[in-house]
Parts: C-alpha cells; sequence; structure tokens
C-alpha cells in the first residue's frame, strides 16, 4: 500500500490537478479524431448532439484547467493542504500517484484491476475469479 | 440557378467533428461552395484574399474567438459586409450583446441541427 503525504503546498495538488485536466483534454481529441469518421455518413440526431457534446466538454476542460492554474499561482505556495484523506478517495492509482509527485504510466500495464487501488475502497468486496 | 448553389460559405471551427457536422448540415441543405478552417487568424488572411458571402464561426477558438474574427471582419472595407453566423453552446447575454454591437447577423445554439443552420442562414441570406 503506498504511503499519501499528508500535508501539500495547495499550489502543489492544484498543478497536479490541472496536469490531470490537460490529461483528460489530451484523451478527448484523441476521442475527438477517432470518432470523425462517423461524420462521413448521415447519422442520427441524437449522434449528432452527443458529438457536439465533445466540443463544449473540451472547452469546460479548458477553462477549468486555466482556472485552476490562475488559482495555483494566486497564494497556494503559502498553503499547505491536509491532503491525506482527499487523495485517498481518489480511486485511480496512476492519477493519485502523480498528484502524491511520483510518476505511474497505467497505458503500460496490462491488467485493468491494477489501474484501481482497493486500499482506496475498504468497503470493496474481494473477488475469486476462479 | 439558385441561391444555394451561388452561396460561398466559409465554415470556421478549430474542433474536427463539429466542422464537418457543420459541413454535413450543409450538404443536407445543398450547399455546393463551402469552406472549412480550424484556425481563425488563417481563416481572416483567406477571406480578405477571396471574400466569401457567410461565415459561420465557432465562438470559441483558441488565439482568436469567433467575436474577434467578427470585429477583425468588420473593420475591413473588402471584409465588412460578410455575412457572420456564430456558433455558440453557450449564448450568454454578453456574446449576445457583443455580437450585436459588431454586427453580427444571427446566432446558433449547440447542439445544432440541420434545420437549425438552413434557418439561421435563410435569415441572412434569404430563402434557399
Amino acid at each position: 500500500m503506498t504511503e499519501h503525504p499528508e500535508k501539500m503546498p495547495l499550489d502543489q495538488l492544484l498543478k497536479g490537478v490541472e496536469a490531470e485536466v490537460i490529461r483528460c483534454m489530451d484523451l478527448l481529441m484523441r476521442i475527438e479524431e477517432e470518432v470523425l469518421p462517423l461524420v462521413s455518413h448521415p447519422i442520427a440526431p441524437n449522434l449528432r448532439a452527443a458529438l457536439q457534446d465533445i466540443d463544449l466538454l473540451s472547452q469546460c476542460l479548458d477553462d477549468i484547467s486555466r482556472s485552476l492554474k490562475g488559482a495555483a499561482t494566486a497564494e497556494g505556495a503559502d498553503f499547505t493542504l491536509e491532503v491525506g484523506t482527499i487523495l485517498a478517495k481518489i480511486r485511480l492509482q496512476d492519477m493519485r500517484l502523480r498528484l502524491e509527485g511520483g510518476s505511474y504510466d497505467a497505458r503500460k500495464l496490462t491488467n485493468r484491476e491494477d489501474m484501481f487501488d482497493n486500499a482506496a475502497k475498504p468497503s470493496a468486496p474481494e473477488i475469486h475469479l476462479f | 440557378m439558385s441561391l444555394k448553389e451561388n452561396l460561398r460559405i466559409m465554415i470556421v471551427d478549430d474542433m474536427s467533428v463539429s466542422r464537418a457536422l457543420i459541413a454535413q448540415s450543409l450538404d443536407e441543405i445543398g450547399v455546393k461552395h463551402y469552406a472549412t478552417e480550424n484556425d481563425a487568424k488563417v481563416a481572416l488572411g483567406k477571406l480578405a484574399a477571396n471574400p466569401v458571402h457567410l461565415v459561420i464561426s465557432d465562438m470559441n477558438m483558441p488565439g482568436m474567438s469567433g467575436l474577434q474574427l467578427l470585429r477583425a471582419l468588420r473593420s475591413a472595407k473588402t471584409t465588412q459586409r460578410i455575412g457572420f453566423i456564430l456558433i455558440t453552446g453557450t449564448p450568454s447575454p454578453d456574446i449576445v450583446k457583443e455580437g450585436q454591437q459588431l454586427g453580427l447577423n444571427n446566432l446558433i445554439r449547440k447542439p445544432f441541427t440541420s434545420a437549425t443552420v438552413k434557418a439561421a442562414i435563410e435569415s441572412v441570406v434569404g430563402k434557399l
């Protein structure tokens, strides 16, 4: 089990979350590229509306990342936050480790369950696959 | 030759899916001549060199927003009479007010359909 840092400068946490939002934007851009061929054929109205939400979601993420960047550079360096319980709630282990200041590339993993840490969900039942 | 066969339109949107959806709507409407551009600044240069009848532009784009593009078009003699339709998912009162001050011809709210695109174009250029 990973030891979570108990305290962290607020600006470090905000910069980390900003980086995660930018990761989400990159992921969204890859999704956009992959779904583009769908538009080469006539599509159902609900799919047309859903595809337009990609742009809206991209703009939302962009604005969130700008807000986080602004907040991180405002006066966050002088403020230390108790982050132990906050980071422990994050189920994506790779994200949590990045926010803690470590590095972890989940895409190198072959087992999807390794991306999640049951330590963050103590109530999760033990599963017997075989 | 009908109006929609003569009409020349430029689509400006940084998102490829959005550009394709607008283009698909124009195809469905029967507009024959349209170009697409993903960068508003590049679009501005192309429009100055070869003006079109109508621009359909996204609002939020990196580098230059839809309203900044509109302002730039209205400030140049060769482009000031180009029709301009803004597309946005969040048409705030400020956007509408600034658009009206800049001479915005119409606004399409996302999510749009081909019918809403057609109605917006017809309100600017007449029945297609």
